[in-house]
């Protein structure tokens, strides 16, 4: 997927789940929860949302991969390239 | 109600039990003999001072008394005899900055040793502590702060940068603000001190304040039935009740190591992440980080984690990530397992079978208590689902408000009516801070009534049914729906609102906020994230709501009071008739 538009993406999905969030604030190597008041419940959200958007399957234990938007691009791309 | 029940052999976990049988424990027990097991005399009695000077009296000063862990996995630890001279530290600075005995002093810290060296500290100085929730917004941080009449504030840097100095001037109360640095260099925030700074002049000793029985000791806030959050007031007498239901309750003995996974800004981060275990001389954890499961269970299993105190919502989340997960590791050292902060269902409980060989033991209790007031004890069998017995000393009924406004105590078995305690324990709350007239209104006939409906089945166990008023429980947290709907209803677009819980598989209840927008405001998703943010903005995450829904009008009764009751049996599709029946409904 464009990595520019999958970044705009998962943006909005974020802003869904924690619109207090900045889009442009948002520095993407760092935990959003080291950024943000963001806390358990709102990552577990932000999984759901990324996990129905992109019509892939995060497993629980794979949500600190969401930790970061870095990370969260990662996933996503892999999980993409994986189903082909 | 599922009704499944975990027997329990003598000898499990290869400890003698602090109580072993409930009955002759109940016969014993006596509140007098309880407070004469403690360092304080006749006429004083300090908090800290049990918490410290007790257990290194009693030779446990090298143990360890805290271990903080970041999240790269550095372990910090904090002996007994290391805290106190810290503790000690704290005192004097609070001493050199000329605050008078009684004044309060709040943390809006995560869970770090600087809470632990502050809380402590104040109590040894005899001034009164309030860990205020690092997540709040600085709206309820600032009624907070100004009900409390806070003088002296310890929080971080970034803390301070993001939630207090936008509130600083509505603060004249708040004379010092102590920083805790994040990064060694840089300049602080104006009128704000450095804390490591203070600490390394302030001398190491200090006795403890001569504070007595009936001194505050401890400022909770909790959420209540009107936007105005209540100031619980503890004595230091409730380290008596906080000593012992760590004993009774969660069994803690000499050099266990406990692990509370509770946040500081509610009580139990503070009666059981602070000062019971400490009297008990038992080795904290102290995980500075959120949760995360495979954290968790690798914290779990390599530092050997004995007794374990979490929360119905952690434990859910982590049935969630699934027993495989759990099983990955072993856990030969964890020997009992309690959770508190809002109901844990039965399949909850009885997933600790499945995951740790041991249930859940769940225990009830507010911070108007003080202390755990009904718990399921580890050595007697633990009723699925149920809240459990009444701790010794404590005499809990079902009682139900009679239309003529008196009291009557249900005698016979699962009735449901509200919880009611007959004052007499010692960590009893002693007060609400500015509000004498609803503190005289928990009260009726003699007994404190709880605002949670049970009932209790013939055998004393209670089944927790729900709150007898509007405050959500939320992940551990009470929240005031007042509150939230003060602060949506600050947003240009926002007309009328009301907030309810709703029930989540996750938290038990999740903050749900019904809309009516003002005319020209057209309902979308724009919108909808728009008054989300402002409330995320000012409450925090953990109070704002979850979900939002627009209404083009709103139920409300004759006299225009927005029926939030109504709204609930809407939303849980139950007979709209019948709302009596719905208060609390879980």
């Amino acid at each position: 997927m464009d990595p520019t538009a999958l970044r705009t993406k998962l943006l909005s999905l974020l802003a869904g789940v924690a619109p207090d969030i900045e889009p442009g604030s948002v520095d993407p190597e760092r935990a959003l929860r080291e950024q943000f008041d963001f806390d358990s419940m709102d990552a577990l959200h932000f999984a759901t949302a990324v996990s129905e958007a992109f019509g892939i399957e995060i497993a629980e234990t794979e949500y600190p991969r969401l930790a970061s938007l870095h990370a969260a691009e990662q996933l996503v791309q892999e999980r993409l390239a994986a189903r082909g | 109600m599922t009704d499944r029940t975990v027997h329990k052999s003598p000898s499990a976990g290869g400890v003698s039990h602090y109580l072993t049988d409930y009955s002759v424990a109940r016969g014993q027990f006596s509140w007098q003999e309880a407070r004469r097991a403690l360092a304080g005399g006749e006429s004083r009695l300090n908090m800290a001072h049990e918490a410290l000077e007790r257990p290194i009296g009693l030779g446990l000063g090298d143990r360890v008394a805290a271990r903080f862990i970041d999240r790269n996995w550095n372990r910090a630890d904090l002996t007994y005899a290391q805290l106190h001279l810290r503790a000690c530290r704290f005192a004097n600075i609070l001493r050199s900055l000329g605050l008078g005995r009684g004044a309060a002093v709040a943390t809006v810290l995560g869970r770090g040793p600087e809470l632990f060296i502050a809380g402590l500290g104040t109590l040894k100085a005899g001034n009164v502590f309030c860990s205020l929730f690092s997540a709040f917004g600085p709206e309820p941080l600032q009624t907070r702060l100004q009900l409390g009449h806070v003088r002296v504030l310890v929080t971080t840097e970034s803390l301070y940068r993001r939630k207090v100095a936008g509130i600083r001037a509505a603060l004249p109360e708040l004379r010092h603000v102590l920083i805790v640095r994040e990064t060694p260099q840089g300049d602080l925030p104006a009128d704000t001190a450095d804390f490591a700074q203070l600490m390394s002049r302030a001398p190491e000793t200090y006795d403890s304040a001569p504070t007595r029985d009936e001194d505050v000791a401890l400022l909770h806030f909790t959420s209540g039935t009107t936007g105005k959050p209540k100031g619980v007031t503890l004595t230091h007498a409730a380290v008596i009740a906080q000593h012992v239901t760590s004993q009774l309750v969660l069994d803690l003995h000499p050099g266990e190591v406990f692990w509370c996974t509770a946040d500081p800004g509610w009580v139990t981060g503070i009666a059981y992440g602070l000062i019971g275990p400490l009297t008990c001389g038992a080795s904290m954890i102290v995980d500075r980080e959120e949760f995360d499961p495979q954290r968790w269970y690798r914290i779990l299993e390599e530092e050997r984690v004995n007794i374990w105190y979490t929360a119905p919502t952690a434990i859910r989340m982590l049935m969630k990530a699934g027993t495989a997960l759990a099983r990955g590791r072993k856990y030969p050292h964890l020997r009992h397992m309690a959770s508190v902060g809002e109901p844990l269902n039965a399949e909850a409980v009885t997933w600790g079978l499945e995951a740790f060989d041991m249930p859940f033991h769940d225990t009830w209790w507010q911070t108007e208590t003080g202390a755990i007031m009904i718990a399921n004890f580890p050595a007697c069998e633990v009723r699925a689902g149920s809240m459990g017995r009444a701790v010794p000393g404590v005499e809990a009924q079902v009682v139900r408000r009679a239309e003529g406004g008196g009291l009557e105590v249900i005698d016979s078995d699962d009735q449901a009516g509200e919880i009611a305690l007959k004052p007499g324990w010692p960590s009893m709350f002693s007060g609400y801070l500015e509000d004498p007239e609803r503190y005289r209104a928990s009260f009726l006939e003699g007994w404190y009534l709880a605002g949670d409906l049970a009932r209790r089945d013939r055998d004393g166990y209670f089944w927790f049914i729900g709150r007898a008023d509007d405050i959500i429980k939320s992940a551990g947290h009470l929240i005031s729906p007042f509150e939230v709907e003060s602060a949506l209803m600050r947003h240009p677009a926002v007309a009328q609102v009301a907030v309810i819980g709703v029930p989540d598989p996750i938290c038990g209840q999740a903050v749900k906020a019904f809309i009516e927008l003002r005319a020209g405001f057209e309902e979308s998703e724009e919108l909808r994230r728009n008054i989300m943010g402002h409330a995320r903005r000012l409450l925090g995450a953990a109070v704002a709501p979850r979900e939002i829904a627009f209404k083009e009008s709103l139920p409300r009764t004759r006299s225009g009071k927005i029926m939030r009751r109504l709204l609930r049996a809407r939303e849980l599709g139950l007979p709209e008739g019948d709302l009596s029946t719905l208060e609390g409904r879980e």
